[in-house]
């Protein structure tokens, strides 16, 4: 990993009895970081604690050596893109993003001119001067990208900044946090999908019940994922005929009927299987309804994890 | 100058760089909520209210002009309306969303990730709160004064535009201070119009009228006895009938003035200051 650009040292936060987040240390360089965790583990607390919008009960967090709850000017090398759907509705977009880079010192042409560039970056030019408050979601969201972004800082937080895109503009703004990484901006990105993650890059940090859980190359965690037997229920039109056709697969453990029309698939090599599957149901001639994979998601995920460390 | 304390290089930087100036935060503060203010549909709801002096206005014009004065008529308009029901109103519907409004819709998240003062931000809203919330009072004035004067140039001598010049300046800063006070709350509570309807109508409205001391303690004796001390409004009917019920504590309007004073400026200090140090948890 490059030098730490930002530096969480024992960070917690309590919400009167509750944890938000436990002694959290992590030091996370320039490019982008996936920042995994399920619904509910700890994630936007995590992230409003770095993006100084929360104190921490204890600890610290550092940027590029400088204690953020000393230094309020920092938040000039900080961009926040916060989850919560909120916008200024009765501002246009143009003008939303003028006035807060204006917020970050900048005049008022130099204002116009970012505002400018971030809205060609995030394909929002076209709307930039209908108020938002008529924006759709994936708008919306590009817009609080754009606002994130507009003032060149040097470390982003993207809170779940895909949440109600559709597949054009998550594309989009995933080519657009790549592009940022490859700047060397410090981008950390949350998610709770894996394989949105996976897309932008290797590095993760895997948060639950409010501690890192794991943190590096996401290889590794596949890896981990990938020596667990996977589960697969397939949907199809005579359950009992495809179970004896699939069973002899080499990548097959087992194979459970769950209903005439139902079965449930165990592999240890999941990608092999996907991969040789097409070729085994056509083999078989039996027509197929739906895929399913049971636990190839983050919480299976995190469940091996906690096996794996106990 | 385009930008300040942003280095295009990345690397460590030896110095954080600083905030930028109270004064350009608090213009863009105070500009932007001006026109968010004028923008919401709170402002015509409170701007329907503001028509009800003009309506009493108008019924004086039509059947009680001829048994009241002007002068009377209106310090009585001031005193039963604006000082009891209208100031109190408009200072809650502008000061307790001073800085609410950005909690409640979330985008105060955006203010507390730029590197400005929270003091200068809170500084700016309250100003435009402030602005707002006088103009629309000073229109129902202006308006009143019109509909007193225009085709009645009887009226016009120089002890009546004394008494209503005064009368302005006393509901506007009143204004002011009240607005101040319910920006306080809107900072420091989760419901702060509950409390700013408590305290408006159950402090002040309850304690003024007991007699002593004690309702030296509220701004409404303070507002009062700015119009008292300098009008003879206890010809007003209810200042009359309550003069004869309550032994008014005797404090003179320039004390008063300095209560109010004072009372603007510490509200203005302490909501800044718990505004700067306040934690909300957005989700």
């Amino acid at each position: 990993m490059n030098a730490p650009v930002l530096e969480c040292q024992s960070l917690t936060r309590w919400y009167g009895q509750v944890i938000g987040v436990s002694t959290v240390d992590c030091q996370v360089g320039p490019g982008v970081t996936g920042l995994l965790g399920l619904n509910g583990a700890g994630k936007s607390t995590l992230f409003k604690l770095m993006a100084g919008q929360l104190r921490p009960s204890l600890g610290r967090v550092l940027l590029l050596g400088h204690d953020l709850s000393h230094h309020r000017g920092l938040f000039r090398w900080i961009g926040f893109c916060p989850e919560p759907d909120a916008l200024y509705e009765s501002m246009t977009g143009r003008e939303m993003l003028v006035y807060l880079l204006r917020l970050q010192g900048f005049d008022a042409p130099e204002s116009e001119r970012r505002a400018q560039l971030a809205l060609d970056r995030t394909h929002l030019a076209d709307a930039a001067d209908r108020p938002v408050a008529g924006y759709s979601k994936g708008m919306r969201q590009k817009i609080k990208l754009a606002q994130a972004l507009a003032h060149d800082p040097k470390v982003l937080f993207l809170d779940e900044p895909f949440n109600g895109m559709d597949p054009v503009s998550r594309y989009e703004s995933m080519e657009l946090i790549r592009a940022l990484g490859r700047e060397g901006k410090t981008v950390m990105v949350s998610s709770h999908i894996l394989h949105e993650v996976e897309e932008m890059t290797s590095i993760i940090l895997l948060i639950q019940n409010g501690q890192i859980l794991a943190e590096g190359n996401i290889r590794e965690i596949r890896d981990l994922v990938e020596r667990h037997p996977h589960q697969v229920r397939i949907e199809c039109e005579d359950a009992r005929r495809l179970a004896v056709d699939l069973l002899p697969m080499e990548e097959v453990l087992g194979v459970k009927v769950e209903a005439p029309l139902r079965l449930v698939v165990e592999t240890d090599r999941p990608r092999r299987f996907f991969g040789r599957l097409p070729h085994a149901l056509l083999s078989s001639g039996v027509k197929v309804r739906g895929f399913q994979t049971l636990d190839d998601d983050l919480k299976s995920l995190f469940e091996y994890l906690v096996e794996d460390a106990g | 100058m385009k930008e300040s304390g942003h280095d295009r290089h990345f690397g460590p930087v030896s110095q954080p760089p600083g905030l930028v100036p109270f004064g350009q935060v608090y213009r863009l503060v105070f500009a932007a909520s001006v026109k968010d203010l004028i923008r919401r549909r709170r402002l015509v709801f409170i701007g329907l209210v503001c028509i009800l002096p003009l309506l009493v206005t108008a019924m004086w014009r039509a059947f009680g002009g001829e048994h009241l004065s002007a002068e009377m008529f209106f310090s009585n308009l001031v005193s039963l309306l604006y000082l009891q029901l209208l100031i109190y109103i408009v200072a809650l519907a502008f000061g307790v969303p001073t800085v609410h409004d950005e909690v409640e819709g979330r985008t105060i998240t955006y203010l507390f990730t730029r590197p400005v003062s929270r003091v200068a931000v809170y500084a700016g809203r309250l100003t435009a709160v402030q602005l707002l919330a006088g103009s629309l009072l000073a229109l129902s004035l202006v308006v009143c004064f019109g509909l007193m004067v225009i085709g009645n140039p009887g009226v016009l001598d120089l002890e009546f535009i004394r008494v209503y010049v005064n009368h302005v300046l006393i509901i506007l800063f009143s204004t002011i201070v009240l607005t101040g006070l319910f920006s306080i709350l809107g900072v420091a509570f989760q419901r702060p119009l509950v409390w700013g309807i408590v305290y408006a109508f159950g402090w002040e409205g309850v304690v003024a009228k007991v007699p002593g001391r004690l309702q030296t303690w509220t701004l409404d004796f303070h507002i009062r006895n700015l119009i008292m001390g300098e009008e003879d409004v206890q010809k007003g009917l209810l200042d009359t009938f309550r003069h004869l019920l309550t032994d008014q504590a005797e404090v003179s309007a320039w004390v008063s003035f300095a209560v109010l004073t004072v009372a603007l400026v510490v509200f203005v200090y302490v909501g800044g200051v718990l505004f700067s140090r306040k934690e909300y948890v957005i989700n």
